[in-house]
C-alpha cells in the first residue's frame, strides 16, 4: 500500500506544479517567472529579502473621434496600432507582523506603499519581463530604506503594535476570457459627432461647440506572490461635449460635461445627440441671465451635485481608514485618514439614506462601471458591502491592514484610481462604485414639489436647483408662485470647494426615486438630494472686453 | 534659463526635400481661409490704440508614425496634430511688444496662440474660423498688454546699445510647394526592429536597448498681413538605436546610432543593421570595461561629425543677429565683424537651400523660414575672418534685413537661428595624415596622450552675461592616443571651453566631411539643424569628466542576458 501510494504520489506532483492555476498568456508567464527569480534570488547584502510581490499589466484600447461646429478633428488611423502595456509592480519587506509598508518617511518623501509603473511597453514575453525587473529591482531598494527608517521611527516613538501590519486572507482569483478589442464602426461615430457639434452652429453667440466619442476598454491582469490573481475587463463609452460662448456684457464661458453610455448602438448614439440638445438647451437658458444674490433656504441637489454632497460630507471620510505611520505632519498624525473608522453604529444622516459600496457590480443600466474590482490590490476578493443603513454607519471598507483585533479584509484595499498613472501612490482601504438607494420613490417633480413647499413654509419667493456645480449651467432658480425656473449665474457656496460638512447629511428632507450614474473621479449611483438649507452667495466675475471684431460667418 | 542653454541633440527624424513650387497657393483652403481672416482683422486693428500693425498664421497638418521595438516585441502608434499658430504685433516696427524687457522677462514676448485640433478641411470650414478668430482676438489684446510694458520699460530701464528697430516687415512673397505622402513598409519595418531588438539577449552589459522608426509628414502654411503665402512641405524620417549600460559606479554608457532617409529604399538592410548593432554592441562591451578620463588640456582631433557639434555650438548659437543686441547676451563675435576669429583656412557658411550632402539627407533644409522668408545662404567666417550673422526679421547694426534664418517650432516667436552649418577647409589632409598631426602634436606638447572624439551625442553652449561664457560637449565614444600609437577607449569624458580661445585653436582639418543631424533647442523652441564639418586637429583641447548618477544597475542581472531559460 505504501509503495502504490508513493507512486501516486510521484504522478500528482507533477502534476499539481506544471498546471498553472492562472490564464496560461504572455501576461502571467512573465509575471510569474520574475516573481519567482525575485523571491528566490532578488537580495541586497546587510538587509531584509522581498517577502512579498505582486504585479500589474494594463492595457488600454480606446477609439476616440471628436468634431468641433460641424467639422472633424483629423484623427490619425489608430487601427493597425500594436497597443501597450503599462506595467505596475509592488515589493515588501519584512514579514506580516512587521513590513516595509504603510510608511511615509518625510526624509525620504516615500507614501506608505510603493507602485512604480512603466507606460508603454511593447506587448511580448521578454519586454514585459524587463520591465518587471526593472521596477522589482527599483522598489526593492526603495523598500529595504523605507523597513529600515520604519524600524527606527517605531523605536524611537516606542510604537509597540500589538496589531500585525497585515491580517491573513484568503488569495482572491477571478478570470474572465479577455476577446480582442472590437473596434467601433468609425465613420458611424464621425457622423454622429458632426452631427451633434454642428448643432452648436445654429446658436449665434457660441464660440465654439464641440462633441467627442469615447469607446474604450482597458484589460487588466494582476498577480501577487500570495497566489491570488484576477484578469478582467472595464469597458467605457462615453460623450463629452465642450462649449465656450460670451455673455451679453462680454464675460467668456466654458463648460464641459461628460456623459457615459452603455455602448455606441443606435439607440445610444440618438440618446447622445438628445444629451447634446440639452446641453445647447441650458446654454441658451443661460446666455445673459441673472445674477444671484445671497441665499438661505432649501436646495434641491440634482445627482451630480448630490454626489458631491455626499463625498464631501461622509464618503471621504470613510475610506484610508487605517491611518498611516508619518513621520511628515505635524504631531505625526495622518490627516489623510477618514475619521468614520470607528463610527460603525454612529448615526450620520436622516433615516432616508442607505448607501452601498459594491465593488462587484459591472453595470448600472447597462453602463459599464469604472470601478469593477472582483479582486481588490491586496488580493483579496472583494466584497459589496453596506456603508450607510437608514442613516447609521454600518460597514467601512477594509483591506488586510487591521484596526482591530477580529479585523478581517472585505477587499477594499485599493490604489488610488489614477494610481497607475503615476510613479509612486499609497494603497489604502478605498470605496470602488458607491449607490445610494432612496427610502422612497419619488419622481423629479415630487421632489420639487417637495422643494416648493419648503420654500413656501419658510415664506421664501423661491428656492434653488443645482445640477452640475456653480459653472454657467449649474443652477436654477425655481420660484413658490408659479413653480417656473430660471437660470441663475454666478453663485457659490460660501467657499470654493462645496464645503460640504456631515452635518448637512442630517438636513436631508427628501431623496428621490431616479439614480443617476456620475462618474467623476469617484463612482456614485445617486439620486437627487432635498436639503433644508444652504447658504449661497455672490460671485463678482469682471467681464472681458468685446472682440474687436464680430465673429465670423 | 532656457534663453541661455542651447542644445543640441539627436532627435527624431530628418527632412529632405527638393525646392520646387508645384501647386497654386490659390487653390489652397487653409491659406485662402487663414488670408481671408487676416485681411478682415488687420484693417481694424491698425486702427486700434496702440495699432496691432502685423498678424501672422501658420498652420501645421502632420501625421506621425512611431514603432518602437524591445526584445522581440513592438509596439506602435500613430498621431495626427493639426494646430495654428497666431502671432500679433503691436506698436510700430520701431518698438513693439516683441521687444525683450531690460531687467525684466529678458526674452520679450515670445509665446504666441495656439490652437490644436482645428481644421480647415471637411464640408464645413467654420470650426477653424472661429479657431482663428477667437486665437487673434487673445493675441492682439496679449500684445497690446505686451506693447504697454515695453513702452514703460523703455522710460524707466537703461539705453540699449544697439537701438535698431524690433521688426522690418518681411517681403511678400507666393510659394507653394506640396509633397505626396511618402509610403513607408510599416509592417516590415516592425519586422526587421524586432528581429535585431533580441540582439541584445544574452547581455549582461546592455541595461535597456530600443529600437524605434518615426514616420512624420505634412505640410506648414504660412500667412501674414504683408500678403505672404506659403505651402511648404514636412517630412522627417529615422530609424534609430539606443543601448544603454550603468555601472556599479553609476556611470551611464550609451551606444546609438540613427538613420536619416527620405524613402523606404535608402534604410539599412537588414544585413547593414545587423552588422551595425553587433559593432555597436562590442563598442558598448568595450565601454564598459575602459578606464574614466581624468580632467586634463591635451591636443585632440575631433572627428568629423563631433566637429559639426563644436560648430553649433561654439560659433553658430554666437551669431544668431537677434541676440547681438540682447544687452543680456555675451556678445562674442557682436564687435568681431571684419576680424580674423579662426584659423584663416577655415570658412563656415548656413546654407539651408542644401538638401543633402553626398547623398545624405539634410534635416536643416527649409525653402522659407518661419516668419516668411525666403532662406539664403549666409557666410559667416570666411578665410578665418568674421563676416555676417543668422538675421531674422530682427534688424540689428549693420544688418537691416533678415536672410531667412527665422525660425520657431510651432507656438512661438521666432528668431534667428541655424539652418545647415557648414564648416569648409580650403587646406586639407587625409583623415590618417591628421592623425600623424596629431601625434607630432602630442609629442611636441609633451603630453601623455592626446584624444580622439569619434562620436557624441550633443552638447550646450551659454551666451548669457550672467554666466561664463562656456560650452560643453558630450563625447560618446573616446579614444586616448598615445605617443607609441596606441589608442585606448576611455569612458567618462567631457569638452568644456570658452569660444574665442577653442576656436583658434584649429591647427588642420581632414578632408573627409560628414553631417550630424540632430534638432536644435532655444528659445524658440526645436528646429531640426544639420551642421557638416571635416575632421580636425585643435592645438588644446580640456577634458573633464563626466557627471555620474547615484544609480547602481539593477541587483539581478537582465531576464533576457539568462541563457536557455524557459519562456
Amino acid at each position: 500500500m505504501k509503495r502504490i501510494l508513493y507512486v501516486m504520489v510521484l504522478f500528482l506532483v507533477p502534476g499539481i506544479l506544471t498546471a498553472a492555476p492562472w490564464p496560461n498568456n504572455e501576461f502571467f508567464r512573465a509575471m510569474n517567472d520574475e516573481m519567482q527569480r525575485t523571491l528566490k534570488q532578488l537580495r541586497l547584502k546587510g538587509h531584509p529579502d522581498p517577502y512579498y510581490v505582486a504585479y500589474w499589466a494594463k492595457q488600454s484600447h480606446s477609439v476616440n473621434v471628436r468634431a468641433q461646429m460641424g467639422t472633424l478633428v483629423p484623427m490619425a488611423d489608430t487601427s493597425k496600432n500594436k497597443i501597450p502595456v503599462q506595467i505596475s509592480a509592488l515589493v515588501s519587506v519584512g514579514s506580516d507582523k512587521e513590513d516595509a509598508l504603510n510608511f511615509v518617511d518625510a526624509s525620504t518623501y516615500m507614501p506608505g506603499v510603493i507602485l512604480s509603473t512603466r507606460a508603454s511597453v511593447p506587448v511580448g514575453y521578454e519586454s514585459i519581463r524587463q520591465a518587471l525587473w526593472e521596477l522589482t529591482d527599483d522598489i526593492y531598494l526603495s523598500v529595504v530604506n523605507l523597513y529600515q527608517a520604519k524600524k527606527a521611527y517605531k523605536q524611537k516613538k516606542n510604537i509597540q503594535d500589538k496589531l500585525p501590519d497585515i491580517v491573513p486572507a484568503k488569495p482572491g482569483r477571478f478570470v474572465e476570457e479577455i476577446p480582442p478589442f472590437q473596434r467601433p464602426d468609425l465613420p458611424r461615430l464621425e457622423q454622429a459627432v458632426k452631427e451633434m457639434s454642428a448643432l452648436g452652429n445654429e446658436i449665434a453667440f457660441i464660440e465654439n461647440f464641440s462633441a467627442g466619442i469615447n469607446s474604450g476598454r482597458n484589460d487588466i491582469y494582476f498577480l501577487n506572490s500570495r497566489g491570488a490573481f484576477a484578469q478582467y475587463m472595464r469597458p467605457q463609452v462615453s460623450l463629452t461635449l465642450r462649449a465656450s460662448w460670451r455673455q451679453p456684457n462680454g464675460k467668456k464661458e466654458n463648460e464641459m460635461l461628460k456623459y457615459d453610455l452603455p455602448d455606441t448602438s443606435d439607440a445610444s448614439l440618438a440618446q447622445m445627440k438628445v444629451y447634446a440638445q440639452e446641453f445647447l438647451a441650458r446654454i441658451e437658458r443661460a446666455h445673459g441671465a441673472k445674477s444671484g444674490d445671497t441665499y438661505i433656504g432649501p436646495v434641491l441637489l440634482k445627482p451630480r451635485m448630490a454626489a458631491t454632497l455626499l463625498w464631501n460630507a461622509i464618503l471621504n471620510d470613510m475610506q484610508q481608514t487605517k491611518p498611516l505611520l508619518r513621520t511628515d505632519t505635524h504631531d505625526d498624525d495622518d490627516p489623510s485618514a477618514g475619521k468614520l473608522n470607528k463610527k460603525r453604529g454612529v448615526r450620520v444622516s436622516t433615516d432616508l439614506l442607505t448607501i452601498y459600496d459594491r465593488p462587484l457590480a459591472r453595470d448600472f443600466e447597462g453602463i459599464a462601471l469604472a470601478r469593477f474590482s472582483p479582486v481588490d490590490d491586496e488580493g483579496v476578493a472583494s466584497e459589496n458591502i453596506t456603508l450607510v443603513e437608514n442613516g447609521y454607519v454600518k460597514e467601512i471598507p477594509l483591506s488586510q491592514r487591521p484596526i482591530s483585533p477580529k479585523h478581517r479584509s472585505n477587499g477594499h484595499g485599493f490604489f488610488d484610481y489614477f494610481a497607475m498613472n503615476v510613479t509612486v501612490q499609497s494603497l489604502r482601504e478605498r470605496l470602488t462604485n458607491v449607490f445610494v438607494e432612496p427610502k422612497e420613490q419619488l419622481t423629479d417633480r415630487q421632489m420639487e414639489e417637495k422643494l416648493l413647499a419648503r420654500c413656501r413654509e419658510l415664506g421664501l419667493e423661491y428656492g434653488y436647483i443645482i445640477y452640475d456645480g456653480f459653472g454657467p449651467l449649474g443652477i436654477e432658480r425655481i420660484y413658490t408662485a408659479d413653480g417656473h425656473k430660471e437660470t441663475i449665474l454666478d453663485l457659490n457656496t460660501d467657499s470654493d470647494n462645496f464645503n460640504f460638512m456631515p452635518r448637512d447629511l442630517r438636513s436631508v428632507l427628501a431623496v428621490g426615486g431616479k439614480k443617476e450614474l456620475v462618474h467623476d473621479y469617484e463612482v456614485t449611483i445617486t439620486p437627487s438630494i432635498l436639503l433644508s438649507e444652504m447658504e449661497l452667495v455672490p460671485k463678482d466675475p469682471k467681464p472681458h472686453r468685446k472682440p474687436f471684431i464680430e465673429r465670423p460667418k | 534659463m532656457k534663453k541661455l542653454l542651447f542644445l543640441f541633440f539627436f532627435f527624431s527624424s530628418s527632412l529632405v526635400l527638393l525646392a520646387q513650387e508645384n501647386c497654386r497657393v490659390q487653390d489652397e483652403l487653409p491659406l485662402k481661409l487663414m488670408s481671408a481672416e487676416i485681411k478682415r482683422s488687420i484693417k481694424t486693428f491698425k486702427k486700434l490704440k496702440p495699432p496691432v500693425y502685423y498678424l501672422s498664421y501658420t498652420y501645421e497638418d502632420t501625421t506621425r508614425q512611431t514603432l518602437l521595438a524591445r526584445q522581440g516585441a513592438l509596439y506602435s502608434r500613430g498621431d495626427r496634430t493639426t494646430a495654428v499658430s497666431v502671432f500679433a504685433r503691436a506698436g510700430s516696427p520701431k518698438m513693439d511688444n516683441t521687444r525683450p524687457l531690460k531687467g525684466g522677462n529678458a526674452e520679450g514676448e515670445n509665446s504666441l496662440q495656439v490652437k490644436m485640433g482645428v481644421t480647415p478641411f471637411d464640408d464645413n470650414p467654420l470650426a477653424f474660423k472661429m479657431a482663428l478668430w477667437s486665437a487673434t482676438q487673445n493675441m492682439a489684446e496679449k500684445a497690446q498688454e505686451g506693447f504697454a510694458r515695453v513702452q514703460i520699460n523703455s522710460k524707466t530701464a537703461s539705453v540699449r546699445q544697439d537701438d535698431s528697430d524690433d521688426f522690418v516687415l518681411p517681403p511678400a512673397s507666393m510659394y507653394c510647394h506640396e509633397q505626396e505622402p511618402q509610403s513607408f513598409d510599416l509592417e516590415k519595418i516592425g519586422e526587421l526592429l524586432n528581429e535585431v531588438s533580441t540582439l541584445v539577449r544574452g547581455n549582461k552589459f546592455v541595461q535597456d536597448s530600443n529600437f524605434s522608426f518615426s514616420l512624420e509628414q505634412g505640410h506648414r502654411y504660412f500667412t501674414d498681413s504683408v500678403g505672404t503665402q506659403l505651402k511648404t512641405p514636412v517630412l522627417f524620417a529615422r530609424l534609430s538605436y539606443n543601448l544603454i549600460n550603468l555601472l556599479d559606479d553609476g556611470s551611464e554608457l550609451y551606444r546609438f546610432r540613427t538613420y536619416d532617409v527620405i524613402n523606404e529604399n535608402q534604410l539599412p538592410t537588414k544585413e547593414q543593421l545587423l552588422a551595425d548593432v553587433r559593432q555597436s554592441l562590442e563598442e558598448l562591451e568595450k565601454l564598459s570595461k575602459a578606464p574614466e578620463a581624468d580632467p586634463i588640456t591635451v591636443p585632440a582631433i575631433l572627428k568629423n561629425r563631433a566637429m559639426a557639434v563644436f560648430v553649433h555650438e561654439v560659433l553658430g548659437h554666437r551669431v544668431e543677429g537677434h541676440r547681438q543686441k540682447l544687452d543680456s547676451f555675451g556678445k562674442t563675435f557682436t564687435s568681431k565683424v571684419g576680424q580674423l576669429v579662426t584659423a584663416p583656412f577655415i570658412s563656415i557658411v548656413d546654407d539651408a537651400t542644401l538638401s543633402s550632402f553626398n547623398g545624405e539627407p539634410l534635416r536643416g533644409f527649409y525653402e522659407y523660414d518661419d516668419e516668411g522668408v525666403k532662406v539664403r545662404p549666409v557666410t559667416l567666417v570666411e578665410n578665418g575672418i568674421l563676416r555676417g550673422f543668422l538675421m531674422s526679421s530682427s534688424p540689428i547694426n549693420g544688418f537691416p534685413t533678415s536672410n531667412g534664418h527665422g525660425r520657431a517650432e510651432l507656438g512661438a516667436l521666432p528668431v534667428a537661428r541655424m539652418g545647415v552649418t557648414r564648416l569648409m577647409a580650403s587646406q586639407t589632409v587625409s583623415y590618417d595624415e591628421l592623425e600623424k598631426k596629431l601625434l607630432a602634436e602630442i609629442r611636441a606638447q609633451h603630453k601623455p596622450y592626446g584624444y580622439i572624439i569619434d562620436d557624441l551625442s550633443g552638447g550646450f553652449t551659454m551666451t548669457d552675461t550672467f554666466f561664463p561664457q562656456v560650452f560643453k560637449l558630450e563625447p560618446k565614444l573616446v579614444y586616448r592616443l598615445y605617443p607609441d600609437g596606441r589608442k585606448e577607449v576611455v569612458r567618462g569624458a567631457e569638452i568644456v571651453g570658452t569660444p574665442l580661445v577653442s576656436f583658434s585653436q584649429i591647427l588642420a582639418a581632414a578632408n573627409d566631411d560628414a553631417v550630424f543631424n540632430g534638432t536644435c533647442g532655444a528659445e524658440s523652441g526645436w528646429v531640426p539643424v544639420s551642421a557638416i564639418a571635416p575632421s580636425v586637429l585643435i592645438r588644446s583641447l580640456e577634458i573633464e569628466k563626466t557627471g555620474k548618477s547615484n544609480f547602481k544597475p539593477p541587483l539581478l542581472p537582465p531576464p533576457y542576458a539568462l541563457q536557455g531559460e524557459k519562456k
